[in-house]
């Protein structure tokens, strides 16, 4: 069994925070959808004559897609990605893949309605994809739906603990319910 | 003074304080102190004079006016670090030495705080001078002239960091802040705001002595849900 991660795409956003009278560029969102196109040996080998190894077993236009998405093409990756999914032959993991994609790629262009919709649409095929619970706590935040955001993430903290981006959403969560104070005392 | 300002200000702002860059002071002489304890907003002004011999002594104010040395207990400094106890109440004082004026923290058994001092005129240990002397000439009030209130740094409500921090510094006679020390700092995540914020502030300034007088600023950052 081998995994190609041939999809890693990553949406940058800077948000630049106006607080107090400091300028705070706080934030590089890294909203992570990441295709990992399974492919077990027996697939490959399908793909296998002799003196020739075709290495992209996987869906071209959902490959092309998620590699538009990466390079910040959002309308083509999501064209592309749309295509691929009327595809025949699917497996369940690419199109759970595929609709986490498009899920992120629609919260990345701040569409959190259609990002919603496509992750609970990942998350009905296989609600152990701690991405597409992370970009709906995303989307969710567009909205400021900051309960449902915060459940949503901490199903996705629930699945994998270690990825970053889960405490870049949560930081954001925390801006947006969290009222700051400072209390002083002089001690004179 | 700007020099050492800066000097102070770099050192608390990167924590410096190994004993190769921040300078080992004595803690023999005389030192107006003030002392502030944790939930409590009134503080303690006291003279303290530590011998040569090891021994401690406080003029404690009665009124306006000290009264005369008395003895409180022997003072120990080891690895940097100066101990003693007041044994009259019996709260226990601790002072790291490299620090740029002397103080610390205290506790007993019921409570705590922090002490932080300025040096005063040797010709003070003497106890007939210090029975006439005013607490003002020593301690002169500290009327803030500009206050500068930290921002809550960003990383910080975006971890949900809640903390506090303690400075304490000596204010000089022209009002201006220098040599600012942490006593507490729950956090480095408050270190940088909260120290630029005491540098941004000032006093009014008193004519003669003392040149400096000691004075600290407790923050507590706070985080309350909205909604």
């Amino acid at each position: 069994m081998s995994l190609i991660d041939d999809s890693v795409y990553c949406c940058l956003d800077a948000i630049i925070i106006n607080m107090g009278n400091v300028l705070v560029s706080s934030l590089c969102m890294c909203l992570v959808t990441s295709v990992g196109w399974a492919q077990d040996e027996a697939a490959v080998d399908k793909f296998r004559t002799p003196g020739r190894i075709v290495l992209e077993s996987g869906n071209q236009l959902l490959s092309a897609g998620s590699q538009a998405l990466r390079a910040g093409a959002y309308d083509e990756g999501i064209r592309l990605t749309h295509l691929g999914l009327e595809q025949s032959g699917i497996s369940a993991y690419q199109r759970t893949a595929a609709l986490s994609n498009l899920c992120g790629a629609y919260a990345a262009k701040k569409a959190p309605d259609a990002a919603i919709e496509y992750c609970s649409q990942s998350l009905e095929i296989d609600n152990n994809n701690w991405r597409a619970f992370s970009n709906r706590a995303y989307a969710h935040w567009l909205k400021g739906m900051h309960t449902e955001a915060a459940s949503d993430l901490e199903a996705a903290a629930a699945i994998n603990p270690s990825a970053g981006e889960i405490e870049q959403i949560r930081g954001l969560i925390n801006q947006s319910t969290l009222q700051p104070r400072v209390n002083v005392e002089d001690r004179q | 003074m700007v020099l050492a300002a800066v000097c102070g200000a770099t050192q608390a702002l990167f924590g410096a304080n190994d004993s190769t860059s921040a300078e080992i002071q004595s803690s023999v002489g005389v030192w107006g102190c003030m002392l502030y304890e944790h939930l409590a907003s009134d503080n303690e002004y006291v003279l303290m004079r530590f011998d040569p011999v090891g021994t401690t002594h406080f003029a404690r104010l009665s009124g306006d006016e000290f009264r005369g040395w008395a003895p409180v207990s022997g003072w120990t400094a080891r690895r940097n670090r100066l101990s003693f106890t007041d044994s009259r109440i019996g709260r226990e004082f601790e002072a790291d030495l490299r620090r740029s004026s002397l103080g610390g923290k205290w506790k007993t058994e019921t409570s705590s705080g922090g002490w932080w001092c300025a040096r005063l005129d040797n010709a003070l240990a003497d106890s007939q001078n210090v029975e006439s002397v005013n607490a003002k000439d020593v301690m002169p009030p500290l009327i803030p002239h500009a206050a500068s209130t930290p921002f809550y740094p960003l990383r910080a409500i975006r971890q949900a960091k809640k903390g506090h921090a303690t400075i304490c510094f000596l204010v000089e006679s022209t009002g201006v802040i220098v040599e600012p020390e942490f006593i507490e700092l729950s956090d480095e995540i408050f270190r940088e705001t909260t120290l630029r914020a005491v540098l941004a502030s000032s006093y009014r300034g008193w004519a003669g002595e003392p040149a400096a007088r000691p004075g600290c600023r407790t923050f507590d950052f706070e985080l309350d849900p909205i909604g």
